[in-house]
């Protein structure tokens, strides 16, 4: 993705609870009305240490005919061996590996490439610089709060320390 | 590009009874009392044989002015992480007991929409103007983020500053 505005990377080596996340993730954006593509799902048999996960989603929004969200999971597993965990008196299986995660978003103006050329890219500057700034920056605090919170939902099912603190 | 400047740098190393959430509910209170941005940018957890291996970075910032904006790079390094019972008034708490060190690198970025460097001789102007008009005002606002990291030090080391925590068997 091209200057996202949120970029983070989430680790994690140990127990993972990869159902869970494949279904968390595009729960959590189908449930905010964004439009989500799985553009890939990779499984390969991997090393003798186990196998390996790659899962990529292309998330977007339209917020009007000028703007719009745009976002990207990626997750990436690598020398998954699959245990069975008890959880809350429950057997559930699970994954022991190497978890990898990327989440980025960013606010694409101009999206439908409208305003091409010198005189309308300057045009564009000025708008966006004095006339919806304000509105941007709203914006950007909007998506900054959405991945806040899948952040800290990959971090719950991942189990990681520290991971209820932003939005308490 | 941006120009940073580098203001100081602070770091606090622990070895001891904790709890992570309250580390980072600290840094939270911090930011948000201060109006800094987060920009959450890492955070790693590994499980093996001596506990948890958690690294987390982010950089808080906050823009001055439409040139001028404070940068914080906060680090924390938590090693061999274990779950312990602590006695708190009587009552058994589940806190952390490890290693942790925390690490803030505070610089002062100017020209961050990078609007000042279309041509060398702008460029040229732009460091002029960082350097003899601005330099007092730089100086100051400099202090002001040192001040203001400083307190997120003293909260830091306060927290760890504790002998008060009594480990018991779970």
């Amino acid at each position: 993705m091209e200057n996202p505005r949120f970029n983070t990377w989430i680790r994690k080596k140990g127990v993972i609870d990869f159902y869970e996340l494949y279904a968390m993730v595009p729960d959590f954006f189908q449930t905010r009305r964004f439009f989500i593509q799985e553009r890939q799902f990779k499984q390969k048999k991997g090393t003798a240490k186990g196998k390996e996960f790659e899962v990529f989603w292309f998330i977007a929004r339209k917020i009007d005919e000028y703007k719009k969200y745009e976002a990207e999971v990626y997750i990436y597993i690598d020398n998954a061996v699959e245990v069975e965990v008890e959880k809350d008196g429950k057997k559930k299986k699970m994954f022991k590996g190497d978890a990898h995660i990327r989440l980025q978003m960013a606010i694409r103006n101009d999206w439908q490439k409208k305003w091409t050329g010198p005189f309308k890219s300057r045009l564009k500057k000025f708008y966006e610089g004095y006339v919806i700034d304000e509105e941007l920056r709203a914006r950007v605090a909007e998506m900054y709060h959405i991945m806040f919170e899948l952040s800290e939902k990959i971090k719950q099912v991942l189990e990681i320390e520290g991971a209820t603190h932003w939005l308490k | 590009m941006a120009e940073q400047r580098k203001i100081g740098e602070h770091t606090i190393s622990y070895d001891g009874i904790f709890n992570v959430n309250e580390i980072f509910q600290i840094l939270k209170e911090w930011i948000k009392e201060y109006d800094y941005k987060p920009n959450e940018q890492f955070h790693s957890e590994k499980v093996d044989d001596n506990g948890k291996q958690i690294m987390y970075r982010i950089n808080p910032w906050k823009k001055i002015n439409e040139y001028v904006m404070y940068d914080v790079y906060v680090k924390f390094v938590l090693t061999d992480v274990k779950d312990v019972y602590v006695d708190i008034d009587g009552k058994k708490r589940k806190m952390n007991k490890g290693a942790i060190m925390f690490y803030a690198y505070v610089a002062l970025t100017s020209d961050y929409e990078g609007s000042r460097e279309s041509s060398p001789m702008i460029v040229f102007f732009r460091s002029l103007y960082d350097r003899l008009i601005a330099g007092n005002e730089m100086s100051k606002w400099g202090q002001t983020e040192l001040k203001e990291t400083l307190e997120l030090r003293k909260r830091m080391e306060a927290y760890f500053n504790f002998d008060h925590f009594k480990e018991v068997k779970a």
